[in-house]
C-alpha cells in the first residue's frame, strides 16, 4: 500500500474503531495512563472520554477495589515480559455499577522496552452473570443433593433401629407384666428377656456405629496380618449361617501367601460382607447349587487378593455401577452399606475392591489388600 | 362344642423381633407360633386352623403382602395384622383393602397389638362359623332331588303348594310330600328358613 491510500484511508479508520462493539485503547507502558480511548468507552461505563486521557491515573482507579490490585500487578507483569495478554476484571461504572470486562493487550516495545500497551476491551458482564447462575444452581443441587442423601440415610436408619427398639419395647412390657409373678418359670422367662434386650441395645448401637463409621472415616491400624487365619476368623464367624443355609463352601488359597498389611477387623468385616452377600444372593438356588468359593492368591508384586465367588443368579447391569454406593441394596430389609462400608475399608487400607458376573453364573467380588513389608516397617 | 383354641402366627424374619412378640402375646394368654419366613409358615402343619396372622411386611424372599395374596387363595384365609418398620401409605392402603385387620408401624405398643389380634381372633371366628353354615347349606342343598330342588325353587318364591303343583303338573298331595321331605332335608322349620337358606346359597 502506498502512503497516499493510507491518507484517504484514515477516517475510515476511525469510523471502524468507532464501530467496533467493544473499547479501543493505547496507554503509557509504564504508567498505564489511557493515551487514547475510542467512544465505546463512554457507552459501556458512563463516563466522559476526556476523563480517560486526562485524569492521571484514571483507568486503575476506576477498578473495583477488590480486583484491583491483581489486575494492576497482571498488566504490570505481563508488561515486563512484553507479552500479549488477556484476563477478566471488573470496573465501577460511572452509575455505581460492576461491570465485568475482558481485556486484550498487546504491548508495544520500542529499544527492546515496553513502550505502549494497545487493547481492547469487551464487556462480558452477561456471560459472566450466567456463569454465576449456572455455579450457583450447581452448589444448590449439591446441597439438595446431600440432604436427600441425608434423608434417605435417615429413613433406613430408622427402618433399622425399628426392628431393634420394636423387641425391646415388646420384651420390656412382657417383662412388666411377668414382674407380678414370683414363679420360678417366670424368673427365667425375665432372664432371657433381659439378655435379648441387651443383645437389641447392642445391635441398634452396632448399627449406629456402622453409619457413624461409614460417615467417619476410621483410621486403620497398620499391623502385620496372616490371610489364612483372617478367613478361618471370619469361617468361624460365619458358620452357623453357611450351615443353616446350606451353603456347601471351600477354600482355595495359593500356598505360602505373604503376610498382608492391615487391621484385621475390619478386614474380617470386609470378608464377612462379601460372605453374606453371597450367601443372600443364592438363597433362592437349589441347595445343591449353593456354592460358595473363598480365594485367596498373591496379585502381583504388592498385593494380594481376596475373592468370594458365589454361584448364585449373578449382579444385575442395572445395579452393577452404583455397586458400591451406600443405599444401592436389592435385597429388602436390607440397609444398602455392606459394599459401601466395604469399599471405604478397602479404600483406606491402599486397595482396591471390584465385583464382576462369572461367564459361568454367579458373581465374584474381590478385593486387594497391600503385602506387609510395602509400608516402610521391616519384616521380622 | 370341641372348637380348636385359636393359634396367633406370628412372621417376621427378625428372631428377636419374633420371640418379643410372642411373648407378649403369650403373656396375654394368647397361643403363639413363629415362623421366621413365609415359606416356613406355609410348609407348616394345619396352617389353616382357626387363628390368625401377625406378619412383618418386609422380609427377604416373600414379603407379607405377597403371603397374604396366598393367605387369601386358601380354603381358610386367616386374618392378617401387620407390622412395618415404617408407615408406607400406599403399601398399607393396600394390605387394608385386601382385608387386612390393621397395619401397625413399629415399634408397636404392645397394647394396641393386643387389641388387633383379638379383633383379627374375632374376625376369623365369625368368618369360620360363616363359612361352615354356607357348606351346611351347600351340602343339604345337594342331598335334594331334581324334583325338591324344583319344589324348593318355587317354595322360595313364595308360591303356595297349589300353585306349585300347577306350575309342576302334579297334584297338591305330591307337592306336599316333596315339601315336607325338603323342609325335613334343609333342617328348616318353616319357609322362612328355606327363605334364608336360598339367600345363603345365593350369596355365592
Amino acid at each position: 500500500m502506498t502512503s497516499e491510500h493510507t491518507t484517504s484511508d484514515e477516517p475510515d479508520y476511525r469510523a471502524l474503531l468507532e464501530s467496533v462493539h467493544g473499547i479501543v485503547w493505547r496507554a503509557d507502558a509504564r504508567t498505564f495512563q489511557t493515551t487514547f480511548v475510542s467512544k465505546e468507552a463512554e457507552e459501556i461505563l458512563g463516563y466522559p472520554l476526556s476523563a480517560w486521557t486526562r485524569v492521571p491515573g484514571f483507568w486503575a482507579a476506576h477498578i473495583h477495589p477488590d480486583d484491583r490490585e491483581t489486575a494492576l500487578a497482571f498488566t504490570a507483569r505481563e508488561t515486563r515480559e512484553r507479552r500479549r495478554h488477556d484476563f477478566e476484571y471488573r470496573m465501577i461504572a460511572a452509575d455505581g455499577r460492576s461491570v465485568w470486562l475482558r481485556n486484550i493487550v498487546t504491548v508495544i516495545s520500542k529499544d527492546g522496552e515496553p513502550a505502549e500497551l494497545v487493547g481492547v476491551t469487551v464487556d462480558i458482564t452477561a456471560r459472566k452473570q450466567a456463569e454465576f447462575e449456572a455455579d450457583d444452581l450447581r452448589r444448590e443441587l449439591a446441597r439438595v443433593a446431600r440432604a436427600s442423601t441425608l434423608g434417605e440415610m435417615a429413613a433406613t436408619l430408622a427402618h433399622e433401629l425399628n426392628q431393634p427398639l420394636g423387641a425391646i419395647v415388646s420384651n420390656a412390657e412382657t417383662a412388666e407384666r411377668l414382674l407380678t409373678r414370683k414363679d420360678a418359670a417366670a424368673r427365667a422367662e425375665l432372664g432371657s428377656i433381659l439378655g435379648d434386650i441387651r443383645r437389641d441395645g447392642q445391635r441398634a448401637g452396632d448399627i449406629i456405629h456402622r453409619i457413624h463409621a461409614f460417615l467417619q472415616r476410621e483410621t486403620v491400624a497398620h499391623g502385620r496380618l496372616d490371610v489364612g487365619p483372617l478367613i478361618d476368623g471370619v469361617l468361624r464367624t460365619m458358620s452357623s449361617l453357611l450351615t443353616s443355609r446350606k451353603v456347601t463352601w471351600s477354600l482355595d488359597v495359593a500356598p505360602s501367601l505373604p503376610p498382608v498389611t492391615g487391621d484385621a477387623v475390619q478386614l474380617q468385616e470386609v470378608l464377612a460382607n462379601l460372605v453374606r452377600n453371597a450367601v443372600e444372593a443364592m438363597a433362592d438356588s437349589r441347595p445343591s447349587e449353593r456354592t460358595l468359593i473363598i480365594r485367596a492368591a498373591q496379585r502381583d508384586t504388592k498385593r494380594v487378593e481376596l475373592s468370594v465367588v458365589d454361584n448364585g443368579p449373578g449382579i444385575r447391569a442395572a445395579i452393577m455401577p452404583r455397586l458400591f454406593e451406600p443405599f444401592a441394596t436389592t435385597k429388602q430389609g436390607g440397609i444398602g452399606m455392606g459394599l459401601a462400608i466395604s469399599r471405604r475399608i478397602v479404600q483406606a487400607h491402599g486397595g482396591g475392591i471390584r465385583a464382576e458376573n462369572n461367564p459361568s453364573g454367579g458373581a465374584t467380588v474381590s478385593f486387594t489388600i497391600p503385602l506387609y513389608d510395602l509400608v516402610g516397617t521391616t519384616t521380622p | 362344642m370341641t372348637e380348636q383354641l385359636p393359634i396367633v402366627r406370628v412372621v417376621d424374619d427378625d428372631p428377636s423381633f419374633l420371640r418379643a412378640v410372642s411373648r407378649r402375646l403369650q403373656v396375654e394368654g394368647f397361643d403363639v407360633e413363629t415362623f421366621e419366613s413365609v415359606d416356613a409358615f406355609l410348609s407348616s402343619r394345619n396352617r389353616e386352623a382357626p387363628g390368625c396372622l401377625v406378619l412383618d411386611v418386609r422380609m427377604p424372599q416373600t414379603s407379607g403382602l405377597e403371603l397374604q395374596d396366598e393367605v387369601a387363595r386358601s380354603a381358610e384365609p386367616l386374618p392378617i395384622v401387620f407390622l412395618t418398620a415404617y408407615g408406607d401409605v400406599p403399601t398399607s392402603v393396600r394390605a387394608m383393602k385386601k382385608g387386612a385387620v390393621d397395619f401397625l408401624t413399629k415399634p408397636v405398643d404392645g397394647e394396641t397389638l393386643v387389641q388387633a389380634v383379638r379383633q383379627a381372633l374375632i374376625r376369623d371366628r365369625q368368618a369360620r362359623e360363616a363359612r361352615r353354615q354356607l357348606r351346611d347349606v351347600r351340602r343339604r342343598y345337594e342331598s335334594l332331588t331334581a324334583r325338591q330342588r324344583e319344589v324348593f325353587a318355587l317354595v322360595v318364591r313364595g308360591l303356595l303348594n297349589k300353585q306349585v303343583a300347577d306350575e309342576l303338573g302334579t297334584t297338591e298331595r305330591t307337592i306336599k310330600a316333596h315339601r315336607a321331605a325338603v323342609m325335613a332335608k334343609m333342617r328348616a322349620q318353616s319357609a322362612a328358613d328355606l327363605v334364608r337358606a336360598a339367600e345363603r346359597l345365593a350369596e355365592r
